[in-house]
C-alpha cells in the first residue's frame, strides 16, 4: 500500500507529546506556559458560608482560601492575577475591600486594602502599612499546582496545561466536547473524573477571545453524599501583557521584620 | 580488541560503581518503620520534637527565643503541641487547657476553621526533611502518591560525610519538570544536618536546612502523657455552648 509523503511527514513530525486543542485554546495555553500574562476576572458565584462562626483567616493554598474570609462569603468578587516569570500578584475584591498576595522572588507578602472614598488604606499582616515577607515553599507550589487567585480559576486553567508541563499529581482533564453557537461563540468542554471527585468546565469564546468559564464540581463526602459545587467565571481580561505595576509592595507598605 | 576489553571493563567499573549509604541511615529507617521513633531536631528559630510509638504520636514546638514559664516543666516544655493517643487528637493551648476531637470532626463543617483542626493530621506528620528514611506515614495525606527519594549520591565534605537524594516531579508525558533535593550530613556516623532544595529549570532554591538533635527509639516515658492537672474541654461544633464559649470538660488528669 502506497503511502503519500505528506502523510507519512505528517504522521512522524506529530510531537506526540502537544496535546494541541483545536481552536482559541492554545493562545491562552502560551500564555500559562511562558508565565507571563494578566488576569481580570469576576467570580459570580458567591461562596458559601462553611461554619456557624466567623471565618477570619486567608490562607493560602493553591488559589487562596477564600471561604475562610467572612467578608466575602456570599458576595460575588472580582480579581486580578498579574504573573511575570517566577513573580505573581493575585488580588480579590469586593470593590471596597481587597485581599492580596505579592509573591516576589523568594517572599510571599499577604496585605489587604480597604477603599474609603478616594483613598486607599493598606494593611499588612504586621499593622496597618507594615507588612512582613515569608518564606515561599517552592515544592509546595509545584505539587499542588500554580495559583491563580480563585480556587475554581486555578483549577480550570492548570487544566488547560499541555501535558509535558502539566505535574502527574495533577489530575488531566480530556476534552470531551466542543461546538459552536450562534454570533461567533463557541465553547470547549474538559471533564476529569477521580476517586472522590469529578469536575468538568466549560470555556466560552467570544471569536479567539475567551469570555467565561463555568465549572461544576461534585465531591464525595465521607458520607458518600455527592456535594455539588458551582463557578462562574467572566474574564474581562486575559493578555501576555504583564502589568508591571502591581509586582512591587505598594509605597503605602513598609516592610518589616517578624523576628 | 584489547582497547575494547579495557573499555568495557571501564564502563561496567561505572555501572557497578554503587554509591554506599551511611549505615546508620538503615537504622533510622527500621525506627520509622516500626513507628518506634523519638526525633528531636531544630531551625534557625525553633526547636521540635516528633515522638511516635506505634498507635501515639506527637509533635512539639518550643521557641528558642520565648520561655513562657508556665510552659516549662524543670527547662524543658513537658507537654506536647498535638498529640494522638487511643483514637483521639489532641490539641494544646498550655499545661493546663486541651481540646478533644475525633478523626470525623477534623475536616468536619461545623467546627470553627480557626481551629486549625483541619491541618493537625499535617502537624502529626514526620516531616517533609526526612523523606528518604520514610517510607509510610499514617497521618500523611494519601491524595498524594507518595515515591520516596533515592539516593544519588554519597561523600564526604570537610569532616562530615554526606548522602544525597534526589526526588523528581514528573509530568505526565514523563518530562522531569522540577527535583527536590535532600543533602544529609553525618557527624561520626550520626546525621546531624540536613539540608533541602528545589531545582527547577536550572535554578536551585533553597527550601530549608535544619540541625537534627537526635532520632532513637527510646522514648523518654513522659512523652506522650497529658501533664497532670490538665483539662481537657470537647470541640466546639457550633452549637449554642460553642458560640457562648462555654465548652464542656471531658477529661481531668
Amino acid at each position: 500500500m502506497k503511502i503519500r509523503l505528506s502523510t507519512l511527514i505528517m504522521l512522524i513530525g506529530f510531537p506526540a507529546h502537544a496535546i494541541t486543542f483545536a481552536g482559541p485554546i492554545n493562545i491562552y495555553q502560551d500564555c500559562l506556559v511562558n508565565n507571563k500574562l494578566t488576569i481580570r476576572y469576576e467570580s459570580c458565584f458567591p461562596l458559601e458560608r462553611d461554619t456557624n462562626r466567623n471565618k477570619v483567616e486567608i490562607n493560602g493554598k493553591s488559589g487562596m482560601n477564600l471561604d475562610s474570609a467572612h467578608f466575602l462569603t456570599n458576595q460575588a468578587f472580582k480579581g486580578i492575577v498579574v504573573v511575570n516569570g517566577d513573580d505573581k500578584y493575585e488580588e480579590i475584591s469586593t470593590g471596597r475591600i481587597s485581599v492580596c498576595r505579592l509573591i516576589k522572588e523568594d517572599k510571599v507578602y499577604f496585605f489587604s486594602k480597604e477603599i474609603k472614598g478616594d483613598k486607599t488604606i493598606y494593611y499588612g499582616n504586621e499593622g496597618k502599612g507594615k507588612v512582613s515577607a515569608s518564606g515561599r515553599n517552592l515544592k509546595s507550589e509545584h505539587f499542588s499546582g500554580y495559583s491563580y487567585g480563585d480556587e475554581s480559576l486555578t483549577r480550570s486553567l492548570n487544566a488547560i496545561l499541555p501535558l509535558e508541563l502539566m505535574p502527574n499529581v495533577l489530575p488531566v482533564y480530556h476534552r470531551i466536547a466542543e461546538g459552536r453557537l450562534g454570533n461567533c461563540f463557541s465553547y470547549v468542554d474538559l471533564c476529569t473524573e477521580q476517586n472522590e471527585w469529578s469536575e468538568a468546565f466549560r470555556y466560552y469564546f467570544s471569536g479567539n477571545k475567551l469570555v467565561k468559564i463555568i465549572g461544576l464540581s461534585l465531591t464525595r463526602d465521607n458520607q458518600g453524599k455527592e456535594v455539588p459545587k458551582k463557578a462562574l467565571i467572566k474574564i474581562e481580561e486575559f493578555s501576555p501583557n504583564v502589568l508591571h505595576e502591581y509586582l512591587s509592595l505598594p509605597k503605602e507598605l513598609k516592610e518589616v521584620n517578624r523576628w | 580488541m584489547r582497547l575494547c576489553i579495557v573499555l568495557l571493563l571501564a564502563m561496567l567499573y561505572q555501572a557497578i560503581a554503587v554509591y554506599a549509604e551511611q549505615p546508620n541511615a538503615e537504622k533510622y529507617r527500621s525506627y520509622f518503620a516500626v513507628e518506634q521513633f523519638y526525633v528531636e531536631y531544630a531551625d534557625d528559630k525553633q526547636n521540635y520534637v516528633v515522638a511516635g510509638s506505634g498507635e501515639k504520636r506527637m509533635a512539639t514546638i518550643a521557641s528558642q527565643f520565648y520561655s513562657d514559664e508556665l510552659d516549662y516543666y524543670n527547662g524543658k516544655k513537658d507537654y506536647p503541641n498535638v498529640l494522638y493517643l487511643e483514637g483521639k487528637y489532641y490539641q494544646f493551648l498550655d499545661r493546663h487547657t486541651a481540646t478533644v476531637a475525633l478523626d470525623y470532626h477534623l475536616n468536619s463543617h461545623e467546627v470553627d476553621v480557626r481551629g486549625r483542626w483541619n491541618t493537625l493530621k499535617n502537624r502529626l506528620c514526620i516531616p517533609d526533611e526526612f523523606a528518604p528514611l520514610v517510607l509510610k506515614d499514617r497521618f500523611r495525606s494519601d491524595s498524594f502518591n507518595y515515591v520516596m527519594p533515592i539516593l544519588v549520591e554519597s561523600g564526604k565534605v570537610g569532616t562530615y560525610e554526606f548522602d544525597k537524594y534526589c526526588l523528581q516531579l514528573h509530568s505526565h508525558t514523563g518530562r522531569v519538570l522540577s527535583e527536590t533535593v535532600y543533602n544529609y550530613y553525618y557527624d561520626k556516623g550520626n546525621l546531624c544536618r540536613i539540608d533541602s532544595l528545589f531545582v527547577r529549570n536550572g535554578k536551585s532554591s533553597k527550601l530549608g536546612s535544619i540541625k537534627v538533635k537526635q532520632i532513637t527509639d527510646v522514648i523518654p516515658e513522659k512523652t506522650f502523657k497529658i501533664p497532670k492537672g490538665c483539662k481537657v474541654y470537647a470541640i466546639g461544633l457550633g452549637d449554642m455552648n460553642d458560640l457562648l464559649d462555654q465548652r464542656e470538660i471531658v477529661e481531668r488528669y
